[in-house]
């Protein structure tokens, strides 16, 4: 109804103008009411919005957190690939063979060590063999020369029988002792030596018996157990990779979660829609309200005047608000038709007014 | 060590019993030197000489009843490997038991020779 209309209302009675003042005072609360309530969801938006952000901040963050996580577990997982070596990267299977080679070629060392060891026993045998024989060949001068000193004994006693005749025969005999002599010399030298070489050879073939008889087993089992460890490394390593692998699935999975979180809350937008369209129509109601008021009043000037409300009515209204903040506010905006000012003790206002 | 030799018409099988040690290098020595070894050692010698004589045979050292082994014998083993080898033979390692087997295993001597379970 316009301003307009009202103008043609004819006069009223003192019971309907009664009721019309108290309509005037219902109306008047609630656009305070309206105006009440418009600020509050305005409030209550702006709070969603602060929040939605501050959460959506958090949340980005949380995701660049996770974002970098993955990161740094696929770089472990590339670590627990390789090791460095010589300042380049190695492959840890790699890294595995070139120890079981080594290991290998320390085997075939130990191998060859005992083969090689044991043909040297084998040719120190044939060297004995030679110095027996070379002993007995000794042993066979010795007799020639004791032989040959018998020889040069008899020709001397022989040339002393034969008086001046036999001067000659007695020179050779002398020389024949002399080369006895000189022979058996020889004889005993050639004899030390050969002692000399039998012990060199003994001791060279005890040498070589220590070498080809050192008890190697435990170093060629130290592969096997070398090799269990390479095993169990092999294996740990791979459950590390796996956990790793895991724990980078996770991570994504975590990261694209966050993700989904923030597009989610985009409803904070929509909401906003629905709250200001609210109170759009609030403001009207709040408009029409107030355009009423002035049309029945200039309509009827006999009326009370602006701003008065019922206190029962603000009453039932505001003992519905739980929250001391809230309350105020509407205390404010009812009775004085203000908006209330920053907050200073709680409920303060509120006790005040009650 | 005990030793028995069997010839078979694919070629000599040799057993070797007890412990193959240092002690028993005479057993498997070249020809000069065989001549000082015991009388066991000479059948064994000889049985080194008939697998020469043999050439292009798969030769048989049964080590069913081997108990040990040192580092000389494993020495000896690759000498007379390589001395068979020469004559176009093979000297096959047979049923390695106890801890010969894996020791040998352990040693990679299944490279050089051929070892049947």
């Amino acid at each position: 109804m316009t301003p307009a209309a009202c103008a043609a209302i004819p006069p009223v009675s003192d019971a309907a103008t009664h009721m019309l003042q108290q309509w005037l005072e219902l109306s008047e609360v609630e656009r305070r009411t309206f105006v009440a309530l418009s600020r509050e969801l305005t409030r209550s938006s702006d709070l969603v919005e602060t929040s939605t952000l501050d959460l959506s901040e958090r949340f980005q963050n949380l995701a660049v957190i996770a974002q970098g996580q993955v990161g740094r577990v696929d770089m472990i997982i590339g670590l627990a690939k390789s090791i460095e070596v010589d300042g380049e990267a190695m492959p840890l299977d790699d890294a595995m063979h070139r120890v079981e080679q080594v290991l290998s070629k320390v085997i075939d060392a130990i191998l060859s060590v005992s083969k090689h060891a044991m043909r040297m026993v084998y040719a120190l045998e044939e060297v004995a063999r030679d110095v027996e024989g070379s002993e007995q060949c000794v042993v066979q001068i010795e007799a020639i020369n004791a032989k040959t000193r018998y020889l040069a004994l008899n020709a001397a006693i022989e040339a002393s029988h034969a008086g001046g005749a036999g001067g000659a025969f007695g020179v050779i005999a002398r020389e024949m002792k002399e080369l006895s002599a000189e022979t058996a010399q020889a004889s005993r030298q050639v004899g030390i030596r050969i002692s000399a070489v039998r012990a060199s050879v003994r001791e060279g073939h005890g040498v070589l018996r220590e070498i080809a008889t050192l008890d190697l087993s435990e170093h060629i089992t130290a592969k096997e157990q070398i090799d269990s460890l390479i095993v169990g490394i092999m294996a740990q390593n791979n459950a590390f990779k796996a956990a790793l692998a895991d724990t980078a699935q996770s991570s994504g999975d975590l990261t694209h979660t966050i993700g989904q979180l923030i597009t989610g809350m985009q409803f904070q937008d929509r909401t906003k829609q629905h709250i200001s369209q609210v109170i759009d129509v609030l403001a009207v109601l709040q408009e029409n309200a107030l355009a009423l008021q002035h049309a029945t009043r200039e309509a009827l000037p006999g009326l009370a005047r602006d701003g008065l409300v019922n206190g029962d009515w603000v009453e039932r209204i505001v003992e519905k608000q739980t929250l001391g903040s809230v309350k105020r506010r509407m205390l404010t905006q009812l009775l004085a038709d203000a908006e209330a000012g920053p907050e200073t003790a709680p409920d303060a206002v509120e006790i005040e007014l009650f | 060590m005990r030793f028995s030799q069997e010839d078979t018409p694919e070629g000599a099988v040799m057993t070797l019993d007890g412990s193959f040690t240092f002690n028993d290098f005479r057993q498997l020595a070249s020809s000069p030197a065989r001549q000082l070894a015991s009388s066991p050692a000479r059948q064994l010698a000889s049985s080194l000489d008939a697998m020469r004589a043999r050439p292009a045979c798969p030769h048989i050292l049964d080590l069913s009843g081997l108990e040990f082994l040192d580092s000389a014998a494993r020495g000896m083993l690759l000498i007379a490997e390589e001395e068979v080898t020469v004559s176009g033979s093979s000297l096959t390692l047979r049923r390695p038991t106890g801890a010969i087997a894996p020791l040998l295993e352990l040693a990679a001597m299944d490279k050089v020779f051929r070892i049947e379970p």
